[in-house]
């Protein structure tokens, strides 16, 4: 399912990925493996666990401790060492990729019931893509994605 | 699509998609790749800042993966930034093949570049904001990035 234009979504971000408790472009890879591309770069929809009027740290409190209450290796837990990084939807799918390969949508991609996993998806798909040739487009969605953050703290 | 591959002919590696010919690095006010600025210390704290930059990534990314940077990434972060004396500290953080990601950004203009080996780059360049920014990438070598970007030069340029 799209998510609203007017909400928004969290990456988790490991210690790595951050510098000075700043997410990277480094947060935002689409990794690729001996089976291709993943599929979408993996977030958290804010407004599917906080609905109504809130400011950003509130919501990402609630989700804080969602993520937290999770069984060990079902998500990727919030550290004191990484960030949680936060892009308006409507400035991801907002990005004008035509020279990479199409747009990026954000989509809701539930594992389970109450589950707020989404994910920032190439359009056309992954599977279109050129495969390790690719590999400065990739890096330059990272980069659209690093400056689209508009709120960032950190995990935990 | 702007993606640009290295060429082999060296009389092509002058242009970006910029348009913009090689420039002499001195000729927007910053001394040639090779220079030191200021006296030695200051030079050294430069290193130093670097070092410690690398050893909390280091760190970090043993935290997150339970193995070793990328070697060759990670000689070739450190070699550009020795390389380049007059470069700015960059963002940096680690892919989860243990790939050195760099970024500077000034005046609303960014750099990122993936350290894909220790000579390769691959590179992402934005100028402006929004759905006005003008965004160029490819792959490049380190040896000759700067030379070939006077962009880039300005972005990293302290």
């Amino acid at each position: 399912m799209p998510l609203p234009l007017t909400d928004s979504i969290a990456r988790t971000c490991r210690a790595a990925q951050v510098d000075g408790g700043r997410p990277t472009p480094a947060a935002f890879e689409l990794r690729y493996t001996e089976a291709g591309h993943e599929a979408y770069v993996s977030v958290n929809w804010l407004e599917f666990l906080h609905q109504g009027a809130a400011d950003y740290q509130t919501k990402l409190q609630v989700l804080r401790e969602w993520l937290l209450a999770r069984p060990k290796g079902e998500v990727i837990a919030p550290s004191r060492n990484g960030a949680l990084a936060v892009l308006p939807v409507q400035a991801v799918q907002g990005m004008p990729l035509a020279e990479a390969n199409g747009s990026l949508d954000c989509a809701h991609e539930p594992r389970h019931e109450g589950d707020p996993h989404s994910g920032i998806r190439p359009q056309p798909g992954v599977e279109t893509w050129p495969r390790q040739e690719d590999a400065p487009g990739r890096l330059a969605v990272q980069q659209f994605l690093f400056q689209a953050v508009c709120h960032y703290e950190a995990g935990r | 699509m702007t993606y640009e591959a290295v060429l082999p002919n060296p009389a092509s590696r002058g242009l970006s998609n910029f348009g913009q010919p090689f420039q002499d690095p001195r000729a927007f006010g910053m001394p040639p790749s090779g220079a030191v600025i200021g006296n030695g210390l200051e030079e050294l704290d430069r290193l130093q800042a670097v070092e410690r930059k690398l050893l909390a990534l280091d760190s970090a990314f043993f935290e997150d993966y339970s193995k070793p940077l990328n070697g060759s990434s990670r000689e070739a972060f450190s070699v550009f930034m020795r390389h380049h004396p007059w470069a700015s500290l960059p963002l940096l953080g680690a892919e989860s093949d243990g790939s050195l990601i760099a970024t500077w950004e000034r005046g609303g203009a960014c750099l990122t570049i993936r350290f894909a080996s220790r000579y390769e780059i691959d590179f992402a360049i934005s100028v402006g904001t929004g759905g006005g920014a003008q965004r160029h990438w490819g792959k490049s070598q380190i040896a000759f990035f700067i030379a070939e970007h006077t962009q880039a030069a300005r972005i990293i340029s302290r």
